[in-house]
This record gives C-alpha cells, structure tokens and sequence, in this order.
C-alpha cells in the first residue's frame, strides 16, 4: 500500500486539477481511485455470489444458470384488448406478464364513477371486475406464466381477482407465480395513488403477506419500490435509503403480527429505478443488497439465508426519457439496462423511445425488448457474475452509497419512523427540494441532457403513439353494466358487510375474495373499506 | 399608489394522476421568479378548477396531466372557462402529450403545451408575454 | 362592480377583491358604508397544524345551517421574489364546491404580522357580498402574529400534541394570544397532556378554552364551532362597534403599507405628495374618520 500511496503522490505532483464532478446524487468524484480508496475486508463487504452479504449477487453464478426475466409493461384499454397484447408479447419471447392498470383502478374506482371519466384505460387497463380479470388471462394458462401486477391502493382486491380467476382455470392458489406491487408507503412518498390512511393501509398489506405466506407460497405479495420515489424526483442515495427503510417498516409489521420471518422474508421483492449516471445506479443496487442483508440479519435473525436475499426487479428511467430527438431515448435505455445487469438485476423492463410523448407503439416497445435481448445474448455481460465488481471506483462508489444511505437511515428514526415522516411530509419535502435542485442544474446548464439544453436541433420529427380508443370504454361500461344486472345484489350486500365489520379485526383477503366471487366490484369493496377507515388528504409540501 | 398583485397562476392536476413532480417544481419555480402561484394539489375535476380560477381572478390556469385523459380534462376545463365568461384566462398545459394531440389542444383555446424538457424561462416569459393583464 | 359582487356574483367579487391589491383606494372606500358588520374569525397555529383542515370542517358546519361563509387564506410573499405559493385551498376541497363558500387566498406582500396589507379591505368585501362569518387563515409563523387579535372578533389558536415550543413561546400571556385553543390531531399523541398544559397556564379566572380535535375525522368540530359561535354571542360589541374597530385597522393598515413601500424605496417626495393632495391615503383617512363619528 505504501508504493502505492508514493506512486499516487508522484502521479498528482505537478497535475492542474479539472473543476470538481459530482455524482446525480451530490457525491464528489475524483479523477482516479485506486486500491487505496478500497481498502481491505473482501470476505465481510463483498464476499462471494450466493453469499452473505451478498454484494455480488444473490445466486452463486448469476445470469450463467439463468438470466434475468424479460418483463414488458403491457395493458391498455379494456381487459379483451389487454388480452389480445399480452398473447401477442408472449409470442415474441417475452418470459413474464407485467400488468399496468388506468387510473380509476388504480384508486379503487370502477370504470363507470364519475371520477373515473376520460381515464378509463388511458395509463393502463381497466378493471372492474372478477369477469374483467378472468377475460384478460382468457387462454393465457395462469399455472404457467409469472404475472406482475402494477397495482398498489386496491392491490388485495386486484390479486383476489386474480387467483379466483385461475381457480376458474382450474389453476390452485399454491401453484400461482407472481407479484403484485402492493407497496402502499412510497405512494405516500411519491406517486400519490393513495386510497386510505397509512396505518390502515399498511394492515392490508400485511393481511396480504400474511395471506400468501400460507396459501401462495410463490407469490410475491409486494415489491417494495424505489423506482417511483426516484421518478418523482428523489436522487439514488434517497431511492436506496427510503426504498430500505419501507422495506424494513413492512417487515416489522408483519413481525409484529406474529409472522416468523422466514416464512415471508424469502418471498419480499423489490424494484429500482436504473437511471443514466451510469457507476452510481451500479453502485447504489450493489450496496441496497448489502444492507438489506445486514438490516434484516441483525434486527430479525432469520434461520433462512433467503430471508435475507433482496431480489429486485429494475425498469429503466422514464424520466430520463426527452420528448426531443426521440431516438436518442433507445441509447439511454440501453446505458441504463447495463447498469442493472452490471448490478445484478432479477428481472428488467426497458422504456420504449416514445414515451415521452405516450403509450408506446407496438414498433418502439419491440426496440425495448430487443435491446435486453442484445445485451443477454451479444454483449456477453451474463458471462461472469459482477464483471464490474474489483473497479476502485465502483467499490469506493458503493460503499459510499452505503454510508449515505445508512445517514438517510438515522434521520428517519429519529423523526419516529416512516409513516411519521410522511406524515409529517419529511420525504416529500426531501423529494421536492431533490428535484427542484436537479431542475435548476439543468436549466444553469450544469447539467447536460443531450437534445434538451445542449445538441439541440430544431423541430422534433413527429413520431406516432398508441391511441386508445374511446370504443374501449364504451365496450367496458356497458359491460360493467350488465355485470351488475345479472348478479344476486343481496348477496354482495353482505359479502360488503362482512367486510365492514371485520376490516380492523381479521386479515380481509378471504373476506374479499367472498365478496368479489359474489359479484362486488372493485369500487364497491374499495368504497366499503373507504367507510370504515376514511380516505387520505396528504400535507402540503414544496 | 398602486397595489403590487403579481400575475396569479393556478397550477392544478386534473384527474387522478398522482405523478406532481412536474407541477410542484413548476409552481416553486414561478413563485422564486415572483409569481402568485395557486397551487391546488392533485385529483381536482374540471369544476374545482375553474371555480378556484374565478374566485382567486387568476391570470393563468396551468394544468398538468401524465395520464393520456389530457384531452379528456382539457376541453372540460375550456367548456367551464367558456360557460363562465373566463376565457380570456390564459390556458396552457403539460405533462405526457402527444405531438398529435396539440393543434386540438389549441383549438380549444389552450395557448401552449410544455412537455418533458421545457424550460423554466420558457414557460415563464410565455406566461409573461401573453397574460392579459400586462396587455 | 360592488352591487354585483353583493348580489352574488362570484365573478364580480373576484374582482372587486383584485381591485383592492392593484391598490384602488376607491373601490376599498366605496365599500366602506355597505358592510353589514359579518364576524371574523382568525385561525392561527403553526404551519401543520391543520388550519385550513378545521377551517374547512367549521365552514361546512355553517353552510348546512344555510349561512355563507367566506375563507382568507393568507401565506407568505417570498421576500426574495415577492412571489409567493397559495397552497391552502389543497385542503378545502369539499368546501371549495359549497354554493355558500368563497375562498380566497391571500398572499402577505411581505407584511409582518401575520396577514396581508390589504387583509381588511378584503374582508369588507366579502362582507360586503353578504358572506355572514369570515374565516382569516394566518400565516402561521409563531409568536409575532399579532394582528389577528385587532382585527378578528375571536380568535382560535390551533396545536398538536408532541410540540412543545409554542407553548414555551406564550406563556407571557396566554388569554392574549387567542380566545380558544385547538388540540388538533389528538389521536397522534399525548394530547390530554397537552391539554393540561395550556390549561395550567391559565390564571384564576381566566382560564383559557381548550377543545380536543381530530380534524381530519371531523371529531369534536361540531364542539369547536359551538364554542366559536358563544363567544361571538358573549361579545359586548354591537354590529356598528365591530365595523368602527375593523375601521381603525384599516387605516393603520393602509398608512403601513404606504410607509413600508415609500421607506423600502426611499421616496420620501412621493409620500409627501400624497399627503399634501388629499388623495390617496388622506381620502382613506377621512373617510374613515367619518364612518367612525356616525
């Protein structure tokens, strides 16, 4: 080490300095690193794929044994047009179902509330229905595919439709592959599709973990999320400390009641954000597995070593796409796909160049695909597991990540927590001041962001997007309606009821899934839910 | 002596779309470049948003929309202005909006649309350079 | 403009309340022999504390019992901009579509105090429109917002269990701070305690009114605008005598706002100059002391 430090010394006498670089998170960076800025403890920080603290990789040999899975977002419209795009994504090679839902589902609304009006299968599909969700899966053998559902407020409902919709197939709940987002805390952080209070929204998620650690043992029953808290403006390190730090407030409550860790810790997921400044998104997913092994073994002491694996899913940055020079967007989306496979990704979703400007056309979502499909097949990064692994720079990158992260990690104790900090808007303000920063940055020209403040060409060429039809909506209400008509409405009443009076008392998903076989919508066990817990205003924050 | 009331710009989010980043950053920005900004939050339908327009007399409605109903929410917003005689209230728009979605837009009375990447100033001295009440 | 601002056009009171900001002095004197003498009630309390929340509860309590209700909400002006963010209709949404509800927000100028310069010219208007109790949302900012107290026929001050600074803060004199006391969010933490609290720092006699709240829930809103509703009705004050003291604020209001803007600028000839014309502020100041000799 010390020819080393004399070498270096030699190496910078007599050097003029360039101005200094930082990070999209703020973290200063030199002009080289070197193993001095490593240091020693291989075996206790990074140690070996498959190993605590699994720094390297949850499984021994990565993406050699099997690749990450190739997940597309796909829906729109009603539940038949739905169907027909995802057997069109499962003929071209795609290996996992990924589901995005319209607004109205998204907050518990069905397709034909007021509020629900010019939405309807807009950002995504709409679904009413037990009837919606069994026409959308028509054909599509549920015992086979892994389906990930993007559904949070109203997820306990939505997944309950989904596994009376395969026990229709014939299809048993144990035998169901999948996730559901379900991560109601950073709605409150970021993405602000929020249906009840806090405290009562966290008991339902725990009524679903709960729920699939005993009758769907592969399910995933949330995916803790940090991609929305970076879309909404967060930098990496707040992604990686409020992503843990919501993990860690489920994992608590489900201890607290009564779950053995073991029993549910091996089925938590999580999802990152891959945005473009390429070494920290490395850096920032290699440290999240580190902590997350080290948070869960020290606070729960599991027996499993799966409970202490933090398995993510990663989808490229949405906003790190410009409506200008569209084309442009396939490169970015590229940089970041490798970001997330150089850091070990399980499963990855690459945005489609245009949108920017909307839904994606079926030409730019099969560029996505192809992009991870290059980089599976021609680039050889599945080759060996974490080829980045061993640079100084990416070490000392994640380790600084790691320190950050664990500062985000002590203020939010000390302010008493999560659901206190969201409360008291701590995140959101943080979020705000984040993006309000970047903003500035970009706009002083600090920033580069190629085809928006430098590189600039005149007019962008105009590219086409999806429309959705308003047939859409007019096939779906009349439906709705009908659907309505033909049910035994004194018997949703008291599957409805039953809700209402156990909603605090006893885990909900049986009592749902009674009430969505009787008939009842989403808008109706939702509304009912609304009745006994109210709904959630959040504080004003800039 | 005269009163010093700045331009007044309601910034608001039609429909469910909970996605803000945008319209916050907007509003603090106009507001740090000596602006009144409304600010009136997330979920608001069509009739909260005129009505807040009249009764704080605002010059600006600004409307952010990351959903795909911005067409939807728009010509509601423009029919309500027109129904209570305020239309002369500059209207413009942002969020996620097709190139193909505009000239419509702008048939209905909505004087600009700012997508991903506009600029701060951009939208600023659009706003300043068409506000009835500098004219 | 006036007349159709009192028949109930929303569009012309919007207007009338703009008028008063670009600072037409006629508009805020032409109003002066048209109030109707409605009562104002000031909301205080740290930013958080759920103001507009309880406001918004009262204010719908009022308008089932068929009266109009009128909300100012007042924020801040940056002082290095003098722009300003109005966010607190975010939290008014269902009264906002009440047809007996007008709301508007009110930015400081960069008055100190707690309210803006033109706060009660714009409470004259909505008098003056017929809006029967008048809601003033101040800044919030703590211990220096002593304006509401001249200006407001009661004043309600709110808190939160787990903060403890304010209370330090006023124990010089805790009945001059506000008339009522809210513990807001009373399901969040110790709230009996801090019920105790303020009561403890009550005299013999004058003990301060302390109401337990969860205003999100609505709970105990119901109790708080009964306990508004008796202390308007134990004011000594007649109609007249509560328009005379709104009278004198604003002339001290308007002759702060000319200082501050003629100090700030140091144009000292232009203050002469409206002084010596009788226009401007001297119009205001005899037409007021009119009002107040009838």
């Amino acid at each position: 080490m010390s020819n080393i430090r004399r070498a270096l010394d030699s190496w910078e006498r007599g050097k003029e300095r360039a101005p200094d670089r930082f990070t999209r998170s703020g973290i200063p960076v030199k002009a080289l690193y070197t193993p001095l800025d490593v240091g020693g403890g291989y075996v206790d920080k990074l140690g070996f794929p498959g190993e605590y603290p699994f720094t390297r990789g949850i499984h021994g040999e990565m993406y050699r044994k099997r690749l990450w899975t190739i997940r597309e977002f796909s829906g729109y419209g009603d539940a038949i047009e739905t169907n027909r795009r995802l057997k069109y994504l499962l003929q071209q090679g795609e290996t996992g179902l990924s589901i995005a839902f319209d607004y109205p589902t998204l907050l518990g609304l069905d397709s034909d509330d007021e509020l629900s009006r010019g939405e309807f299968g807009r950002a995504g599909v709409g679904i009413s229905t037990l009837d919606d969700m069994e026409l959308m899966f028509q054909d599509i053998p549920l015992g086979t595919v892994s389906t990930s559902m993007t559904i949070n407020g109203p997820a306990a409902v939505i997944w309950a439709f989904y596994i009376l919709a395969a026990e229709h197939q014939g299809v048993l709940p144990a035998g169901l592959r999948g996730t559901i987002q379900n991560d109601i805390l950073k709605e409150y952080m970021a993405q602000k599709s929020y249906i009840f209070p806090p405290e009562p929204s966290l008991k339902l998620v725990v009524d679903t973990i709960e729920y699939s650690s005993k009758a769907l043992p592969q399910w995933n029953p949330i995916s803790i999320s940090g991609y929305h808290i970076r879309e909404a403006g967060a930098t990496a390190v707040q992604e990686l400390a409020f992503t843990i730090a919501n993990g860690l407030t489920y994992v608590e409550e489900a201890v607290g009641r009564g779950l053995d860790i073991d029993d549910f810790a091996p089925r938590l997921s999580f999802f990152f954000d891959s945005s473009i400044y390429f070494f920290e998104e490395i850096a920032k997913f290699r440290a999240a597995r580190r902590i997350w092994a080290r948070e869960i073994r020290s606070r729960h002491n599991p027996k499993k070593e799966r409970s202490m694996w933090m398995r993510f899913h990663t989808q490229t940055s949405g906003v790190s796409l410009t409506a200008q020079q569209p084309e442009n967007n396939i490169v970015r989306t590229a940089i970041e796909a490798m970001a997330a496979v150089l850091g070990g990704t399980q499963s990855l979703h690459t945005n489609a160049m245009d949108e920017a400007w909307g839904l994606p056309t079926e030409l730019a979502a099969t560029i996505a695909l192809r992009t991870q499909q290059i980089i599976a097949e021609e680039s050889g990064l599945p080759d060996t597991v974490d080829p980045a692994g061993g640079s100084y720079y990416l070490e000392w990158l994640t380790d600084k990540m790691e320190e950050e992260a664990y500062a985000y990690l002590d203020r939010i104790n000390a302010i008493g927590g999560v659901v206190k900090g969201i409360k008291s808007g701590f995140f959101q303000r943080e979020i705000a001041e984040s993006s309000y920063k970047y903003q500035k940055e970009v706009e002083e020209n600090k920033r580069i962001i190629v085809g928006v403040n430098a590189h600039i060409q005149g007019k962008t060429a105009e590219i086409p997007v999806l429309k959705v039809s308003e047939r859409y909506e007019r096939r779906q209400i009349s439906r709705l309606k009908e659907y309505r008509r033909n049910r035994d409405d004194q018997k949703v009443r008291q599957a409805l009821n039953h809700i209402q009076k156990v909603a605090w008392e006893e885990n909900l998903m049986p009592g749902i899934m009674s009430a969505a076989k009787a008939g009842a919508t989403l808008g109706e066990i939702i509304g009912t839910m609304k009745d006994v817990w109210g709904e959630y205003r959040e504080p004003v924050i800039f | 002596m005269s009163g010093k009331r700045r331009i007044r710009v309601i910034i608001a989010k039609p429909g469910l779309d909970g996605h803000d980043r945008g319209a916050k950053v907007l509003a603090r920005s106009l507001m740090e470049r000596g602006f009144d900004v409304v600010y009136t939050g997330i979920r608001q339908t069509p009739d909260d948003i005129v009505r807040a327009a009249i009764e704080e007399d605002a010059d600006v409605i600004g409307l952010s929309v990351l959903s795909g109903a911005h067409m939807y929410q728009f010509r509601r917003v423009a029919r309500l202005m027109k129904q209570n005689k305020i239309e002369d209230v500059l209207l413009i728009g942002g969020g996620i909006i097709p190139e193909s979605d505009r000239p419509k837009l702008a048939r209905i009375g909505v004087s600009a649309v700012f997508g991903p990447g506009s600029s701060i100033d951009e939208i600023s001295s659009f706003i300043t350079s068409r506000c009835r009440r500098l004219k | 403009m006036i007349e159709r601002a009192a028949s109930g056009d929303r569009k012309a009171l919007a207007r009338v309340m703009t008028e008063i900001e670009l600072g037409n002095d006629r508009i805020s004197e032409s109003l002066l022999d048209k109030l109707h003498g409605s009562f104002v009630v000031g909301i205080t309390g740290f930013p958080g504390s759920g103001k507009s929340t309880i406001i918004s509860g009262l204010a719908m309590e009022l308008i089932k019992m068929g009266q109009k209700v009128g909300v100012l909400c007042v924020d801040p002006t940056s002082p290095l901009s003098g722009g300003s963010i109005l966010g607190d209709r975010i939290r008014m949404q269902e009264l906002s579509r009440q047809t007996g509800a007008f709301i508007r927000s009110v930015p400081t100028g960069g008055k100190k105090g707690g309210l803006g310069y033109f706060t009660v010219d714009l409470i004259n208007a909505l008098d003056a429109a017929g809006y029967e109790k008048i809601f003033i949302e101040t800044v919030g900012a703590g211990q220096d917002e002593t304006d509401i107290h001249n200006i407001a026929d009661a004043v309600v001050m709110v808190t939160v269990p787990n903060l403890g600074d304010e209370v330090q803060a006023i124990k010089a004199g805790i009945m001059e701070i506000a008339d009522i006391f809210v513990v807001n969010k009373a399901d969040t933490g110790p709230a009996d305690e801090k019920v105790k609290e303020l009561l403890a720092l009550g005299t013999a006699g004058r003990m301060p009114e302390v109401i337990k709240v969860v205003a999100t829930r609505g709970e105990g809103i119901a109790g708080l605008a009964s306990a508004i509703e008796r202390r308007l009705q134990q004011s000594s004050m007649s109609r007249q005598e509560r328009i005379k003291s709104r009278l004198k604020q604003l002339v001290r209001y308007h002759v702060e706002y000319r200082l501050d803007r003629y100090l700030a600028s140091r144009d000292f000839d232009s203050m002469a100059n409206e002084l010596m014309s009788g226009g401007g502020i001297a119009q205001i100041i005899s037409r007021a002391a009119g009002e107040l000799a009838k």
